[in-house]
């Protein structure tokens, strides 16, 4: 089994791949609301697992070439619609079949460049009812 | 192309004042939604999902020499403590060159800005830090603040003549409108009719928007057209005058989506 590096991540949103300006992209994955539901009589403290959340932070170094980050991520920004993204682990490679993938509906709801090292960063927050997943690529 | 920005090539304006010799830091720049996560989120929903609320304008600080430099007539190279000691509520443009002086076609950031503190440090380089926040309320805030620029730096316009720039193409044709910003930071000496115009074949061109000032002051303007903005857009500047006129402007254009 391998170790996986950054190296081979791919992340696309709206169908276009913008992982040659990031890097930056934490967390991915879901977070349970931890609900306490101890009891008096209970010997240990005990939590449900309610709903979940899921949202990223992604960025990178601003990229002004067509189809990368600020040409794809700044105009989704605010426009209260769902699209969605798709992040895939490669294990030492370029992501083939079979290697982790988080997929997911989002909606942009920041975007700022930092004028003083010139790189990007952007929010995203699930947009639909249905929750982002981990799975495997096809 | 691609990843060639450097801070070294930002500049930034700030009404008709071009601060950027002057310019330490600026941090971020951009703009947030409000997440309703909380009020948009059901019993049977399978995640906590959102929909976004009001916009706010993303505007760090700025920091700057403590410059007090004043010069009359000219251009506005008054240093920082004169510019933004005075004021309360500006046009701010933020123009990202890459590898070089800003062009068209390049990063524009542009938004009206409430200035709220003005301090200064008494450390070895004595600088200022501006805090903004909000909107000002005497300009129109689109909820999009990053476009391209259309044309920086100095212009020189041959009598009875006119200056077309160089086209800016947005790939397609956008139908939400447009914000066009343009700050005059040294006047020309007479009437221009400064516009933004438009093409969707980058060869036929129409008026978009005309600004009101005719560039013979520093000025700042705001200015929106409604409806469709073609694929390609340019700043055009006519002199009509009988003699050669010089004008030093920064022009950005915002398309809303």
């Amino acid at each position: 089994m391998s170790k996986l590096r950054n190296l081979d991540i791919t992340f696309s949103i709206n169908s276009q791949d913008i992982t040659a300006s990031m890097n930056t992209l934490n967390p991915v994955g879901l977070e349970y609301e931890e609900i306490d539901v101890t009891a008096f009589s209970d010997a240990v403290q005990k939590v449900l697992a309610g709903r979940p959340n899921a949202p990223i932070d992604i960025g990178g170094p601003v990229n002004t070439d067509t189809n990368q980050a600020h040409d794809t991520v700044e105009p989704l920004n605010g426009d209260n619609t769902a699209y969605t993204v798709t992040i895939q682990f490669g294990d030492g490679a370029a992501p083939t079949t079979g290697d982790p993938e988080f997929e997911g509906s989002y909606k942009v709801t920041m975007y700022q460049i930092n004028v003083d090292d010139m790189t990007w960063s952007a929010r995203l927050v699930p947009g639909t009812t249905t929750a982002p997943a981990w799975g495997t690529v096809s | 192309m691609g990843k060639d920005l450097h801070s070294r090539w930002a500049r930034v304006i700030f009404d008709e004042y071009n601060l950027s010799g002057d310019s330490l830091s600026l941090g971020n720049i951009g703009m947030e939604f409000e997440e309703d996560g909380e009020g948009a989120t059901t019993f049977s929903d399978g995640v906590v999902n959102y929909v976004c609320g009001r916009p706010s304008l993303i505007a760090d600080g700025y920091n700057a020499l403590f410059n007090p430099d004043s010069v009359s007539g000219g251009d506005s190279r008054d240093g920082a403590f004169t510019a933004l000691k005075a004021r309360a509520e500006w046009l701010v443009s933020v123009l990202l060159g890459e590898a070089g002086e800003p062009a068209a076609g390049d990063i524009a950031y542009s938004a009206p800005l409430e200035q709220l503190s003005f301090q200064t440090a008494g450390d070895l380089t004595i600088a200022a830090t501006v805090t903004f926040a909000g909107a000002g309320q005497g300009y129109t805030l689109i909820p999009r603040v990053f476009g391209k620029v259309l044309d920086y730096g100095d212009l020189t316009i041959g009598a009875s003549s006119t200056y077309s720039g160089t086209s800016v193409d947005n790939g397609a044709s956008t139908s939400a409108g447009a914000t066009a910003y343009l700050h005059v930071i040294a006047a020309a000496s007479a009437g221009l009719t400064i516009k933004v115009e438009h093409s969707s074949d980058d060869s036929t061109w129409a008026d978009l928007l005309t600004f009101t000032t005719d560039g013979s002051a520093k000025a700042v303007e705001q200015k929106q057209a409604a409806g469709t903005v073609d694929r390609y857009t340019r700043i055009s500047v006519a002199n009509g005058t009988g003699s050669q006129e010089t004008i030093t402007l920064a022009c950005t254009l915002i398309r809303e989506q």
